[in-house]
């Protein structure tokens, strides 16, 4: 089936008993501008790692926001924090921040 | 017993004497901990005993603990609050021996007391029963010395003027600000502004009461002896002595609690540099710590730092860094990951700490847990045969891709030049790991720079182009590579010179930058200015350029700088960069995107403006 570039969708539904709001709390007042984002995606489209794997910033600040934390943990580690996406977002996140705050969130877990 | 035990420290001298012996026992203390503590090599220290090693070190306690000659290159007048107050004392004190010697009846007197030349002027007069009478009377009728004792005091309380200026107005030192205090720092501070003015009215109490003393203490005691009667300028005299010694009681065992503690470790610092002890990756290390206790906080990296200067960021510079990890006060993200490692504040420091290094510490600190598998995803390389290898490899690098004007000039002047080259990251940069590494997480970053390592070595070629200073910096000083690596404003000077590139030389104004990476962090200075010369007319203007350059804001070593803080600190650049509004040509493509945001005139990259310039 695989060849033909078709696949079943996972399940999307979220449980709530394994997010948690925790992160986004923590990035709100470690790194405010996370909460500027407005999901454009620009960050993903000019991204590094992204080049060479499906890495997407805006896919972790969605993963955070939706308090799926578990799939951010070992993602966000792909990131080379080379800093293409601060340079270009339109809106002004500091990116890098977002992404070491992140990882800061974890380290100290 | 007690009796005799006073003729040699009367009373009053306690004070001083328990003070100096605190702050010779801590000098003792300190030195043989940081010995210790040294995770180099401990018997590199022995080095430093070697001749040319121990001239070496002489000569820069001399040049930079006494006469403070790197301050005096910040500003003039802070340069002589500082040496006035350090060389006057040590002056003071030389002086004030040789009287000393001179009063007891010359060299053969044997060993003195240290308080004795201190407070010679009261043993000369009211301890008198202890010396002959015409011994001192030869020394009052020199005056030499006594004129001198005077000239070094006054010279001292000009610098302590100073200091009090500069504590409340201290834009007159051409410094924003000076450092916040803390307590040890507010009472050891108290104690050294009160000791020469204590000093000069004891002396001249003394003076007045007794009818001795030079310009400055004689004129002051004969204003004091007009106006207060001579019964109570002799009762006097003792207690002035008392305040005298009190003040220098308190200084000296202060000294260990506050910042004048890099009176005691700034020799052995400088000792330890010369003996060539290499700072270890951890603040812990003997030699970090002297450097941290060393720091003065004298502000001057406050005062240049862009940081402090266009944000309002003023409490996370070295100054407070050495001070928080001294006193082991837990550092903040902010102080941690704020700064941009920009290094002015290493060039600029009087006492040349590398702060850098202390940071970079603390930020790989920062990290408990390492992932060691992180960039698994990085496709594996394939092996390339040997005829496909190339002279050249061209590394864009990420901002590269950014400004893609850069590389597709690079390219032109490539093929112009019919160089046989590949373009390694043409589908895909991987990180140079610097970003990683300045964020501290070092076991990250390695496994990027191995990735790339392994690309480079496997293209067979002898030189690599990069295009942006931040790669340039880490390929050449932290991959250990077997091939040359150089900037392409070296290239392109290169090719020059080689006579493989022919330019026009037209007659466009422009403006250059340079690039914190390239122009402090690996000393290319003269290859970009060369080649501007062959195509343009270089109007620089800029004071601070080549190691002292602006940073441009966009600097990756910060992780907490804002967007708006970035671009305050780039017009406040552009402004002295570039004040007559010419093209402005930069060699890095993160200058080029940052100034391009603020910019009112074209900013382009010197590749630009070769390419654009090539004979046809
Ligand atoms: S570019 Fe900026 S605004 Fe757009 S998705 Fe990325 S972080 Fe959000
Ligand atoms: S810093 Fe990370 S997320 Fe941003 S472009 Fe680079 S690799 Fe992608
Ligand atoms: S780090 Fe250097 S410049 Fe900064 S306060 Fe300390 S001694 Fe002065
Ligand atoms: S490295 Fe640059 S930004 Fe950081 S404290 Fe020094 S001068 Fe300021």
């Amino acid at each position: 089936m695989n060849q033909f570039g078709f696949s079943i969708n996972k399940d999307k539904s979220i449980d709530m008993d394994k997010t948690s709001q925790k992160l986004t709390q923590y990035l709100t007042t470690e790194e405010p501008s996370f909460n500027i984002c407005m999901s454009c995606g620009t960050c993903s489209a000019t991204c590094s790692a992204g080049n060479f794997t499906d890495f997407s910033l805006r896919r972790i600040n969605l993963l955070v926001l939706r308090g799926q934390l578990d799939e951010v943990r070992d993602e966000v580690n792909k990131c080379m924090l080379c800093g293409k996406c601060t340079l270009l977002c339109p809106r002004g996140v500091n990116t890098r921040g977002v992404i070491v705050a992140i990882k800061q969130y974890f380290d100290k877990l | 017993m007690y009796k005799y035990f006073l003729d040699i420290f009367p009373l009053f001298t306690i004070p001083f004497n328990v003070g100096l012996l605190f702050f010779i026992c801590t000098m003792i203390y300190k030195t043989l901990r940081w010995t210790m503590e040294i995770e180099d090599s401990q018997w590199k220290i022995l080095k430093g005993f070697l001749p040319q090693n121990i001239w070496a070190s002489v000569k820069e306690i001399c040049r930079e603990s006494l006469l403070h000659l790197r301050i005096f290159k910040q500003n003039l007048l802070l340069g002589y609050m500082h040496t006035s107050l350090a060389f006057g004392w040590f002056l003071l004190i030389v002086f004030g021996n040789i009287e000393a010697k001179i009063v007891r009846g010359g060299l053969g007197t044997g060993f003195e007391l240290p308080h004795y030349p201190i407070f010679l002027k009261y043993f000369a007069t009211e301890g008198s029963h202890s010396l002959p009478k015409t011994v001192i009377d030869f020394s009052i009728r020199t005056g030499f010395f006594d004129f001198m004792m005077d000239l070094l005091l006054l010279i001292i309380l000009s610098g302590c003027c100073l200091a009090y200026l500069k504590r409340f107005h201290s834009t007159t030192f051409g410094m924003k600000r000076t450092t916040k205090l803390r307590l040890g720092d507010k009472i050891t501070m108290g104690a050294l502004w009160c000791i020469f003015p204590a000093r000069l009215i004891a002396e001249s109490i003394t003076s007045g009461a007794y009818g001795t003393g030079s310009f400055l203490t004689g004129t002051l005691g004969n204003v004091f002896a007009q106006i207060i009667p001579q019964a109570y300028l002799l009762k006097s005299v003792a207690p002035f002595w008392w305040i005298y010694s009190i003040t220098l009681g308190i200084f000296f065992v202060g000294v260990p609690y506050s910042r004048y503690m890099h009176i005691l470790s700034e020799p052995v610092l400088i000792f330890m540099r010369n003996a060539g002890v290499k700072p270890s990756k951890k603040n812990s290390d003997g030699f970090s710590q002297a450097e941290i206790f060393s720091c003065s906080r004298c502000g001057i990296c406050v005062n240049n730092c862009q940081l402090a200067r266009a944000t309002e960021i003023r409490s996370m510079q070295p100054t407070y860094l050495n001070r928080e990890i001294r006193h082991h006060v837990p550092l903040s993200q902010e102080m941690l990951r704020t700064c941009l490692m920009c290094g002015r504040c290493n060039v600029t420091c009087p006492v040349k700490i590398d702060s850098i290094q202390t940071r970079a510490n603390e930020r790989r600190a920062m990290w408990s847990k390492h992932n060691e598998n992180c960039f698994a995803y990085l496709p594996k390389v394939l092996k390339e045969s040997a005829e496909n290898s190339v002279d050249v490899l061209y590394f864009a690098g990420c901002m590269t891709h950014l400004t893609p004007v850069i590389k597709n000039s690079m390219m032109k002047i490539m093929r112009a030049a019919d160089e046989n080259f590949q373009f390694l990251d043409e589908n895909g940069t991987i990180c140079c790991g610097r970003p990683l590494k300045l964020s501290g997480q070092e076991v990250e970053a390695e496994q990027l720079m191995a990735a790339n390592k392994e690309r480079i070595i496997n293209s067979g070629a002898k030189l690599l182009v990069t295009s942006c200073p931040i790669c340039y910096n880490t390929f050449k000083n932290e991959y250990n590579l077997p091939i040359e690596v150089v900037h392409h404003t070296e290239y392109i000077q290169r090719l020059i010179a080689e006579g493989k590139l022919q330019l026009t030389k037209t007659d466009e104004q422009v403006a250059y930058h340079d690039p914190c990476e390239l122009a402090r962090g690996t000393h290319v200075t003269v290859a970009p200015r060369e080649v501007l010369n062959a195509i343009a007319v270089l109007d620089e203007q800029a004071k601070q350029k080549g190691e002292k350059t602006l940073c441009c804001g966009g600097s990756l070593g910060s992780t907490r700088a804002t967007n708006e803080q970035r671009q305050n600190i780039a017009k406040a650049a552009l402004r002295h960069i570039n004040p007559d509004k010419h093209t402005l040509v930069t060699a890095c493509p993160m200058c080029k995107r940052t100034f391009a945001q603020v910019s009112d005139t074209k900013v382009v990259d010197i590749s630009e403006l070769v390419a654009k310039n090539i004979k046809e």
